[in-house]
């Protein structure tokens, strides 16, 4: 194509200029997009997943004030000399109390952080099984598993391409509003492709754009340190300012009995309205002990990563310092990373987060098919092989289109076919995600004219198998969860089988295009449907998430898959 | 085609780098000049700042030829600079 | 009421389906009359913003415009799937849609 060309700046100038420039900006870094679109869209389910994953641990929440009061027994019990203590108490999400307390002196080799679960009503440490859960999706659709930072360096970067290639799609979208409802999948080949992929953009177009700018934003002190360095000395000093709940206050080394914290919480919440979402004592059972008190991200929209606070002496129980509302710029920051973070979301309008999300998915997938149907379309009919290209990049689409989901299912039945006692499981856990990515991709280079159908077909058959090995190996199975409404374990079962159905259908589409002559109208799957699995509710296979992959290849060209 | 390929490279080049130093000098001016308290200014500053970071990739690959691209990328990042030097030596006098 | 937000969104994003020559074509099979075109866009557009309206009733503003964001991409991606395998169930679904909302917004 023609960027260098261009002419004249006429408006088909332009035009050309962006196809060229969203084509290879989505190109270049849609695999990594796509894993990071499917793994955001999991992490919006990050605690419900977590819980499927723990099935042995089965908790009732219990109010903050409450919480806190055994919380505050346990560390007083536990870590009496840590130098930090965080509490968070149990949510409507969430029903265990989340400990994390610094270690004063870590032995060389051991982390100084540790995390403790507790079960509510008893105060008592809770363990079950060894995993990462939700988490795991959570960090990697940012940190790709990769090292600090470059992996927090990769993602924003594929994030910054993403963006390019949001705009330059706009701008070269010229029937964007004749075109809004248009879908063709009976035209087959690179149009029905197209069609696909623009709605599955256009419709997702505010949540598309928010996520990806707001992404960026979540990173900018790492990302922009120009505008830091420009009137302060270093970015800690800009992070103190801006994140003043944070502050790390110093002991006087000096013992003094900590205050009671509930009545404390007490307080606040009566004074907010609303929550307290954390609990945070620096330098506990010393004079100089602080609690700091921050209100629930859950509250509003702009809450997610900076939300009003209040600090009390840890001994006398005097208010020191607080922020109730947040000035305006921090509102809007607030709000801008909030709709990120999606934690004010509840549930109707979580789903329809993931819905979209997967929507987003499925439009970097069908983009990146897309790129292979125009060029099919293109191909020469005399060419005994195709292009090089052409080859490494649909290699790369099944095997990650489909490994990816392929990887995800792997990850559920490792965490129940793994023994429950075994060290290091959840190492293996994270392993047999990678694995089954990477064998996908494996195969879809070996067995180039059946990759799509069979890596599409494992897929579905891991996603079938999850709610299954669930049954075999658990008592939570959806014989239990559907009559019991236990709406977090029924609705990962359920999601899981739809996301199953939808990829079975998916590779029978790609075996019959591959069967079929050149001729044949093909049905594009830009379906609607969940990919994978997450929770809560009985709307299952109801969403208009259009999918991934499945290019009914013999349509626009000569040989597709056939050999 | 070797000409097309260096254009190619050359726009990518200023979109990718100069971009980003384009953003960076936006980021550091406004800073430095948004009639608000230091964190504030900072936190509205780097936010625009990846908007004027996209703004420039679209001129680099929307202009006539490579040549344009650079101009309009280094001519706003010395502006933006200057006036940075600018403001911060104000506000130090 | 959020059911009824729904129903607006569906409804109108019907209409301003129908106000389209292409989509008016496939639906009755001849040209849209001019008379027509004015009428479904602006229905479309107030039942668009009603849904707006019926959100914020429930979430409040801040939150409601956010429910009704996504509101409008999921009836917008369901419209999309039903218009291409069945435009008639499909738009006939927002004319449903479009007197069952006030139903809904009152029970």
């Amino acid at each position: 194509m023609k960027a260098g060309k261009v002419k004249a700046q006429g408006e088909e100038g332009l035009r050309q200029s962006m196809s060229w420039l969203h084509t290879w900006a989505g190109l270049i870094f849609g695999w990594v997009l796509f894993a990071m679109f499917l793994t955001g869209s999991l992490a919006f389910f990050r605690p419900e997943i977590t819980h499927w994953m723990q099935p042995e641990i089965q908790v009732k929440p219990a109010p903050a004030v409450q919480s806190v009061e055994v919380a505050q027994r346990y560390l007083a019990e536990h870590a009496p000399d840590a130098k930090r203590w965080f509490i968070t108490p149990p949510s409507n999400r969430e029903p265990l109390i989340l400990l994390l307390y610094q270690a004063p002196k870590p032995k060389p080799g051991e982390r100084g952080f540790v995390r403790v679960k507790l079960d509510p009503a008893n105060g008592q440490a809770v363990t079950g099984r060894e995993t990462r859960g939700g988490d795991f999706f959570y960090r990697f659709h940012f940190e790709l598993e990769t090292a600090f930072p470059w992996g927090r360096w990769l993602a924003s970067i594929a994030g910054m391409f993403m963006l390019v290639a949001i705009i330059s799609g706009i701008i070269t979208h010229k029937k964007i509003f004749t075109d809004f409802f248009t879908f063709r999948p009976r035209k087959g080949g690179q149009r029905a492709w197209m069609d696909g992929h623009n709605v599955l953009s256009v419709l997702g177009l505010p949540f598309h754009l928010m996520i990806t700018f707001s992404g960026l934003v979540l990173f900018m002190v790492m990302l922009m340190p120009a505008g830091i360095k420009a009137v302060y000395e270093n970015p800690r000093q800009y992070t103190d300012d801006v994140f003043k709940s944070f502050k790390v206050t110093p002991p006087l080394n000096q013992p003094a009995p900590l205050i009671q914290i509930a009545p404390l919480v007490e307080q606040a919440q009566q004074q907010w309205q609303g929550r307290v979402g954390r609990v945070t004592v620096n330098n506990p059972g010393d004079a100089g002990a602080t609690v700091t008190l921050t209100r629930a991200s859950s509250d509003a929209v702009s809450y997610g990563v900076l939300a009003p606070w209040k600090r009390f002496d840890g001994v006398t129980g005097k208010l020191l310092e607080g922020q109730d509302t947040l000035g305006a710029t921090a509102s809007t920051a607030g709000t801008i990373t909030g709709l990120h973070l999606g934690l004010f979301a509840e549930p109707l309008l979580r789903w329809f987060y993931f819905l979209v999300s997967l929507a987003g998915t499925g439009m970097v997938g069908t983009g990146l098919v897309l790129w292979i149907a125009k060029r099919r379309q293109k191909a020469r009919p005399q060419d005994t092989r195709e292009a090089f290209s052409l080859r490494l990049v649909d290699g790369l689409n099944a095997g990650t289109i489909a490994g990816v989901v392929f990887g995800v299912a792997a990850f559920f039945l490792a965490n129940r076919l793994l023994p429950v006692d075994l060290p290091g499981r959840q190492l293996w856990e994270s392993r047999a995600f990678f694995s089954a990515w990477a064998l996908s991709l494996v195969y879809a280079f070996l067995f180039q004219h059946r990759k799509w159908q069979d890596l599409l077909a494992i897929a579905a058959a891991a996603l079938a198998l999850v709610p299954v090995v669930n049954a075999l190996t658990t008592s939570r199975h959806l014989g239990v969860s559907l009559p019991e409404g236990d709406w977090v374990m029924a609705g990962f079962d359920l999601t899981c089988l739809a996301s199953a159905v939808l990829f079975a259908w998916m590779s029978r589409k790609a075996a019959r295009a591959r069967r079929l002559p050149a001729k044949a109208p093909a049905k594009a799957p830009a379906q609607a449907s969940i990919k994978a699995p997450a929770k809560a509710s009985t709307k299952a296979a109801a969403a208009a998430s259009p999918a991934q992959a499945a290019p009914n290849a013999a349509v626009y060209e000569p040989r597709g898959d056939t050999p | 085609m070797m000409r097309y390929r260096m254009a190619v490279f050359s726009r990518a080049l200023a979109a990718i780098l100069g971009g980003y130093a384009l953003a960076s000098a936006a980021a550091a001016c406004l800073a430095v000049w948004l009639p608000m308290g230091r964190a504030d200014a900072v936190t509205t500053a780097q936010m625009l700042s990846f908007v004027v970071y996209a703004c420039g990739v679209i001129w680099v690959f929307a202009t006539r030829n490579a040549w344009r691209a650079w101009g309009g990328i280094l001519v706003p990042t010395l502006l933006l600079g200057g006036l940075f030097l600018a403001g911060r030596a104000m506000g130090a006098a | 009421m959020t059911l009824a937000a729904f129903c607006l969104a569906y409804a109108g994003f019907s209409a301003l389906c129908l106000g389209m020559d292409r989509h008016y074509e496939d639906l009755f099979d001849r040209a849209m009359p001019r008379r027509h075109r004015v009428p479904l866009r602006v229905f479309g557009w107030i039942a668009l913003a009603l849904s707006l309206y019926a959100s914020a009733t429930v979430w409040g503003w801040s939150y409601g415009t956010v429910e009704w964001i996504g509101i409008l991409s999921i009836a917008g991606l369901l419209l999309i799937w039903f218009l291409t395998f069945r435009p008639r169930a499909a738009l006939t679904a927002g004319g449903v849609c479009a007197l069952a909302a006030p139903l809904l917004a009152v029970w």
